[in-house]
């Protein structure tokens, strides 16, 4: 307890009029503040309002910097898309989260049980345990993993847990994750975010780390995977889906490959994933897509979100996946309602946690009682994860016809839903503003299979509610850390995984990068390239406009350079574009291609999808550049100096992404795609400047075309240092097109480009088509003589400048097209054709 | 009756196919009135995978991989099948049809349990509310199963047109039913929705039916086709075969090959692959008495 008199008046301050109702963690019945939590507020009000705003900042800033988000392509300030994070965890004493540990474990064991049996002999269908039509009119019974004759097999290696604590205090399940459970990568980031911001708070009261339990899971994936040296990838879906974050930042931190359906291919009953590396055989894998929908072959329906042939490669038993295919039959409240009487018949015990009411609606008796109650109606097997939430019926909230249909609707497949008795939330506090305030929450726990038992992960992913009531886990009302408190400080998690890297053969090179993965960093290279080239150019125009602009250069010229990124994408609205602020204008913030917005965002989205391949810090510099919501100022008015200061700031942002990029990356395949983007974008943005200002001038030296040249070209200072004069066009040409000790120069992208596509994977002995295409661009590099390219005839001509740039506009785009083609092309989806025969039978 | 049968398929494609996955339902399978004697499958180019397995419900499959790169597929599945079908059973001495939903509520060994597994939706067989409507009538509670079953056959031969060119693979059961028109697997798939939304329960059969030759003349070679329809489950007696497309009683022209709950779980030929662009397919079935 604090002894300083301005700290015990903040305290009370934040306890100030703290309502008082059902179960609360913070204050007990009697109005005292619970143990766990003594510390915690002691702490707290030490802080002071400033000290507390100050850590809601950094909070803020590291989840906005890890990207957190249910859509990861979305504006960062878009709510609906948007990762809340209240700043105060949830606390809980340790011994009580011992009881909620063992009924945890109890259930997932009881689960896994239930499972086994059911993909097996299937008596608890033949002793009237769980009735039959629970099970075979489920959408999620996958009928191939069907094995009487293998009663023992493990389904559940993750589990999910959604508990809630009810304003009466006892402990009630409202959920299973069991198909494939999503969130872990919340929790992470949460938690990642929370300490930071309450790193002195987290210290203090003890609270359990979650590093000990993903060593464990990551040990106990790879002694599934069979091979000490396995390969583990995590399978989802696309990143437009809302828990791809959670995915990607897990599997980042467990360090597995992310990959889609189309990056796995089956050959000889093994499973493999495409890299450019060719084929690598595939060990584990992590499922985050449905099982129903696992392989187009042996269950029609999935389409591109499976896999031809797994079923066979995991029924050959030389791949594992967890969980095993089917494994969505426990899912969601499915078994809730017979859990007590599963529990009795398959591990003799009580349940530990009591399940929230629930009722099957296949039993007719049921089905007119829940009716009778009005119960909210939820499909038995529904999901309910971070942003895609399940939406409960709400008899009440029907019409008489409506609710007429409903009963007949239930009446016919009453076997795949339940109903459910609401819950009343316990509450924890939230701050707002100078004081707290309750807010009712619930959570999901993590568990994964350890050995031959279960493990719980110490912590949680809490979800706050909108009401004091639901069914199911909250959503859309933001989130918590949890925090397990110890009296003491936690003992230090023994490092399984160091021990077991001691055994590792080393290492130099990443082990996969997928085919698409080179696609999207090649990608990246070239927008980010192209971003900085758009800045520079913006940047270069506005510095001559106004009153106190330079007037070094015709304003026309800065309209043809316009013009030309412009006449890439479609043309601007109105058949007059207009004065030169307008045309930047429409350059910087029209949403159009070639226009910088559009290119951020290429940005982003490329960024976002090779998320796991790049660095914690290159990823959060573009991040920053993304949230940064000046670039979506509205258009029009353009205001030059706060324009500039923008610019600034981008292309510093691009730079030391460029500048990670250069020193902090392993030179290996990721950073080689990476970099022949960028060099093959530089080249092609060059080309085009010495065409404008060099080729199409009269006289370049005098009207200020070279200077702008060699400004946009980054190599004005070069050329002061080497030539102190006036540009003059044969220096200026050969230090931006010829000398490759120039890393702004034609010859040095194509000297780079060159050294890229020698070390490419290639199946072959002798040349490439990319590595010729490159060889045969800088040959006439190479050749060119920089007074001929200067030189200009009687007409004002410079022909040898025009052959030269005409060659790399054209060789330029085919070198990328090629290696698109070779390297990109085996990203391709399958074709699916199910049901290639019709039976016309008469 | 002893039958000789070879059903011959070819894909041709307009691009080479560089990996293909292929799962066949192209052995007949046995059971109580029917003998596979004996069964070959060629395939060309020859694959390197091939695993012979039983599906989940009972039937041959064969999984496929072809690694090489193909323009064209042939798989030549030929056996030799005994059909011996026991005496008809008289529909109006089996149980009611509200027997029969009693039954199932409380299945629990496992004939019971496999029935059930029949009685609930599936993708090609869609709980459809105007199949309900239509088939309800012929379905009294009181009323013996098989009668009221062959009635509703007897009503989709009646009322429904064969035609091969409304219809596709594709085709939604309720859009052959706004069509009354379709090929016999549209029928069976009719059928067996009209049966399940009434909570009964019915499986699709895949298999082929001798053909007869028109006017007396000769039999056309590789003229016959593969066939479907669709059985019923009558408690202790089993399964009962029910022909809409011909309103046939079946007997020993037909030969099953698979059952499942709809196409989708016995497609002859179904497959995924790399590459390949358009295709083109060639059926070619005989089903010739060996006696």
């Amino acid at each position: 307890m604090s002894t300083d008199p301005a700290a015990e008046r903040e305290r009370l301050a934040l306890l100030r009029d703290y309502p008082r109702g059902g179960f609360d963690e913070m204050l007990a019945a009697d109005g005292t503040v619970r143990p766990a939590w003594r510390a915690f507020l002691d702490g707290l009000a030490a802080m002071g309002r400033a000290g507390r705003e100050a850590a809601a900042e950094s909070t803020r800033r590291a989840l906005r910097e890890s990207g957190i988000a249910f859509n990861v392509y979305a504006d960062p300030d878009d709510r609906r898309h948007a990762w809340r994070l209240d700043l105060l965890p949830v606390l809980l004493a340790e011994e009580e989260w011992r009881r909620l540990e063992r009924g945890l474990v109890q259930r997932a064991r009881l689960l896994d049980r239930t499972l086994a049996d059911l993909y097996g002999p299937r008596s608890l269908l033949r002793d009237g345990t769980l009735p039959a039509a629970l099970v075979l009119g489920s959408p999620e019974y996958v009928r191939p993993e069907v094995r009487p004759d293998q009663p023992e097999r493990r389904f559940l290696s993750l589990y999910a847990c959604d508990l809630a604590r009810t304003a009466d205090g006892t402990w009630v399940v409202l959920g299973d994750q069991c198909d494939a459970p999503i969130g872990n990568g919340y929790a992470l980031a949460s938690r990642v975010a929370a300490s930071h911001g309450l790193a002195e708070l987290f210290a203090l009261t003890h609270t359990r780390r979650l590093a000990g339990y993903y060593q464990r899971l990551q040990e106990m994936l790879l002694a599934t995977s069979g091979r000490d040296d396995g390969r583990v990838v995590v399978l989802a879906g696309g990143p437009e889906a809302p828990t791809w974050f959670s995915h990607a930042y897990l599997a980042r931190y467990l360090g597995y490959s992310l990959v889609q359906a189309a990056d796995l291919t089956v050959r000889d009953d093994l499973l493999y994933l495409k890299t450019l590396d060719g084929l690598q055989r595939v060990d584990l894998v992590i499922r985050k897509t449905p099982g129903r929908l696992a392989d187009p072959l042996w269950l029609p329906g999935s389409g591109l979100a499976g896999v031809s042939g797994l079923v066979q490669a995991v029924r050959s038993g030389r791949v594992a996946i967890a969980n095993r295919l089917g494994s969505g039959l426990a899912q969601g409240r499915a078994m809730a309602p017979f859990t007590a009487v599963l529990c009795r018949r398959l591990l003799g015990e009580d349940l530990v946690i009591e399940e929230a009411p629930t009722f099957w609606l296949g039993d007719p008796a049921e089905r007119r009682r829940a009716l009778e109650l009005g119960l909210p109606v939820l499909p038995a097997t529904a999901r309910n994860d971070p942003g895609a939430p399940v939406v409960p019926i709400e008899p009440a909230a029907l019409a008489a016809a409506e609710r007429a249909a409903l009963a007949e609707r239930l009446e016919r497949e009453g076997h795949r839903w339940v109903a459910q008795r609401p819950v009343t939330f316990a509450t924890a506090p939230s701050l707002d503003g100078d004081r707290l305030v309750p807010v009712p929450w619930a959570v999901r726990c993590f568990v994964a299979l350890a050995g031959e038992d279960y493990a719980v992960m110490p912590g949680g992913l809490v979800r706050l509610a909108g009401a004091p009531t639901g069914v199911a886990l909250p959503n859309g009302f933001g989130s918590k850390d949890l925090w397990i408190t110890g009296e003491r400080p936690p003992p230090q998690v023994p490092s399984l995984l160091q021990a077991r890297l001691r055994e590792v053969h080393l290492r130099r090179t990443g082990r996969d990068l997928l085919s698409r993965s080179a696609d999207n960093l090649f990608w990246l290279g070239r927008y980010a390239e192209r971003a900085e080239a758009v800045m520079r150019l913006a940047r270069s125009v506005l510095t001559r406009l106004g009153e106190d602009g330079r007037v070094d250069v015709e304003p026309a010229i800065l309209h043809r350079l316009l013009d030309l990124v412009l006449a890439k994408g479609p043309a601007p609205a109105g058949t007059d574009a207009g004065s030169l602020e307008r045309l930047v204008a429409i350059l910087l913030f029209e949403p159009r291609a070639y226009g910088l917005r559009e290119t951020l965002d290429h940005v982003h989205r490329t960024a976002t999808l090779v998320r796991d391949q790049i660095s914690h810090d290159a990823w959060r510099m573009l991040a920053a550049l993304h949230v940064d919501r000046r670039w979506r100022a509205v258009e029009g008015v353009l205001r030059a100096r706060p324009t500039l200061e923008l610019l600034d700031d981008g292309i510093r942002a691009l730079s030391a992404f460029a500048g990670t990029e250069a020193e902090n990356m392993t030179r290996n395949w990721v950073w080689r795609f990476l970099e022949m983007g960028r060099r093959i974008e530089r080249a092609i943005q060059l080309v085009d400047l010495v065409r404008v200002l060099a080729l199409e001038r009269a006289d370049p030296e005098s009207d200020g075309s070279l200077r702008l040249l060699l400004e946009l070209g980054d190599s004005f200072m070069t050329y002061r240092s080497r030539y102190l004069t006036t540009p003059l066009t044969a220096p200026v040409l050969d230090l931006l097109l010829l000398d490759e000790t120039n890393p702004r120069s034609a010859a040095f992208q194509l000297e780079e480009l060159a050294r890229h596509c020698r070390l490419l994977p290639s199946e072959q002995p002798y040349r490439t088509a990319e590595q010729r295409l490159v060889l045969e661009l800088s040959t006439a590099v190479q050749l060119a003589d920089p007074l001929l390219l200067a030189t200009a005839d009687a007409s004002g001509r410079r022909a040898e400048l025009a052959a030269l740039l005409d060659r790399l506009g054209r060789g330029l785009p085919a070198i990328s097209d090629v290696i698109g083609r070779t390297y990109f092309a085996h990203a391709e989806a399958a074709v699916v054709t199910i049901a290639l025969q019709r039976r016309e039978g008469a | 009756m002893i039958y000789t049968v070879s059903h011959r398929t070819t894909y041709r494609y307009a691009d080479p196919v560089a990996i293909s996955h292929h799962l066949l339902h192209l052995a007949p399978r046995g059971g109580a009135w029917q003998r596979c004697r004996d069964w070959a499958l060629e395939i060309d180019p020859p694959p390197s995978v091939r695993r012979d397995d039983r599906d989940y419900f009972g039937n041959p499959v064969t999984f496929l991989t072809i690694q090489q790169s193909h323009r064209e597929l042939v798989l030549h599945a030929s056996s030799s099948v005994e059909v011996r079908r026991p005496e008809p059973v008289d529909p109006g001495r089996t149980p009611t049809v509200g027997e029969i939903r009693e039954r199932l509520a409380r299945a629990r060994e496992n004939d019971a349990l496999s029935a059930l597994e029949f009685t609930f939706p599936s993708l090609y067989a869609p709980f459809e509310p105007a199949l309900a409507a239509w088939a309800a009538p012929s379905f009294p509670p009181e009323r013996p199963f098989l009668e009221a079953a062959a009635e509703l056959s007897a009503r989709i031969h009646r009322e429904f047109r064969y035609d091969p060119r409304a219809t596709t693979v594709a085709t939604p059961v309720a859009e052959a039913f706004r069509l009354r028109r379709g090929v016999c697997q549209d029928f069976a798939h009719l059928a067996i929705a009209c049966l399940r939304a009434l909570g009964l329960p019915a499986r699709y059969v895949s298999g082929y039916l001798r053909t007869r030759p028109r006017d007396g003349g000769t039999r056309l070679t590789g003229a016959d086709a593969s066939h479907a329809w669709l059985a019923v489950w009558i408690p202790e007696l089993g399964w009962f075969d029910l022909d809409p497309t011909n309103d046939l009683v079946v007997g020993e022209e037909h030969v099953t090959v698979a059952w499942g709950r709809d196409y989708g779980d016995v497609a002859p030929v179904s497959g995924t692959l790399f590459g390949g662009g358009r295709h083109t397919v060639e059926v070619a079935v005989d089903v010739v008495p060996a006696e």
